[in-house]
């Protein structure tokens, strides 16, 4: 017995689809300023639109700036992930420009943030800045953040705590010179 | 920011990531090279990624009752997509497969019943019995019910090896772009494998309670089945 039946389904491009065209060299960029080398950015920027297209309904409510944010975390991870199991260069160095925001200096930006505050974050170890951002930011939940970063909720609750008290101590520490 | 009584509290980080988050991200946006050119290999890797969310997306926007009727009837067609899609069912010792042939590609889809849950639950990853000439392993990845290598050899020949557990949650999307396809018996059993022209192969194997799929830049049919178990 041979039954044919219908569906209505969309014709146009996914929205994966559209991410993927739209962010793959930004993601590109967060990926080489990991590892430094092409190819391996290249399986980096694969690797995280392998984690995204399992969590698209997160990305539905998002505007564009939390999409690149999160896009950018998530390719960041998977670029260290390959680092990782490479091991190609010392810790430190990920550490340092993991993903192309080396120290911003506001001269020139047109942002209205405050300089002491955007250096005090910037002086935040990576791990600390991603959860801020992404929670702050973005209004992820924890269990979001904790998909995106392949971590698990208590710790994302640890980062969130431990990085008030590094952001308190720096802009104390900033402050402090300033006067 | 006054530094008495400095308390960092959730209403002002609301107030002040999204501003910080706006000058990181112009600050990276400026440098992003927007000309840069994809390697094939990555281009090709994604299109088969976008395949299958594509693909997962309609079969799972179907109910269980339509997904399995498809599986027993033989044909379905989505109309806007102008496509046909026919659907096979066969079933192995531990698990049925659900094999849905699209214009483009083919999704593997499990059903494990209860007759058909292996002894052991318990995931058993296993290396490839043989490993083609001149490939090292550059990478391994392991999961609960996935076991991934990555071999290269001297030219930067890419083999990737991947073991899969059969759950009801697997699938399996291949690309049906190829060039030739090939069927070889292995231990009685089926090995499907697509060919190229550049020497690209992709390989299809269900073994026990497991399927494993390689892709090989360029390696011999001989070599493939003396990867695989038996």
């Amino acid at each position: 017995m041979i039954l044919t039946m219908t569906f209505d389904t969309p014709a146009d491009k996914s929205r994966f689809e559209e991410i993927y065209e739209t962010y793959k060299f930004l993601m590109m960029k967060v990926a080489y300023g990991v590892l430094q080398d092409r190819f391996l950015a290249e399986d980096a920027v694969h690797n995280a639109f392998v984690n995204i297209s399992g969590k698209m309904a997160q990305l539905e409510n998002m505007d564009e700036t939390g999409i690149k944010r999160y896009l950018i975390v998530v390719t960041k991870n998977a670029a260290i992930d390959i680092w990782r199991k490479r091991k190609i260069r010392s810790e430190k160095e990920v550490e340092f420009d993991a993903a192309g925001e080396e120290r911003l200096s506001m001269t020139g930006t047109e942002s209205s943030v405050d300089n002491e505050i955007l250096d005090a974050f910037q002086r935040l170890p990576d791990i600390y800045r991603d959860v801020f951002l992404l929670k702050y930011a973005h209004c992820l939940e924890n269990d979001q953040i904790a998909g995106a970063l392949k971590i698990s909720e208590s710790t994302v609750r640890q980062r969130i705590a431990r990085g008030k008290v590094l952001l308190k101590k720096e802009l104390e520490e900033l402050n402090g010179r300033g006067n | 920011m006054a530094n008495e009584n400095l308390v960092i509290t959730d209403e002002w980080l609301y107030q002040t990531m999204p501003l910080i988050d706006q000058a990181l991200l112009e600050k990276i946006e400026g440098e992003v090279d927007y000309e840069y050119e994809f390697s094939d290999q990555f281009e090709r890797k994604m299109r088969k990624l976008i395949v299958r969310e594509r693909r997962l997306r309609f079969w799972y926007g179907l109910s269980g009752r339509t997904r399995r009727a498809a599986a027993i009837a033989g044909i379905v067609t989505a109309s806007l997509l102008l496509a046909t899609m026919s659907v096979q069912a066969y079933r192995s010792h531990f698990f049925e497969t659900i094999k849905t042939a699209w214009e483009d590609s083919t999704l593997y889809t499990y059903l494990v019943g209860e007759n058909g849950e292996s002894e052991s639950d318990e995931f058993q990853a296993m290396v490839p019995k043989a490993i083609p000439q001149g490939y090292k392993i550059v990478e391994e990845t392991k999961g609960e019910l996935r076991y991934s290598l990555l071999y290269e050899n001297d030219r930067k020949e890419m083999l990737d090896w991947n073991q899969e557990k059969v759950t009801d949650a697997l699938s399996i999307v291949m690309d049906t772009g190829y060039d030739w396809e090939r069927i070889v018996e292995k231990g009685g059993r089926d090995v499907t494998i697509h060919g190229y022209s550049d020497g690209y192969k992709a390989v299809y194997y269900e073994y026990e309670t497991y399927i494993f799929t390689i892709y090989a830049d360029n390696v011999e049919i001989s070599d493939i089945l003396a990867m695989l178990p038996d």
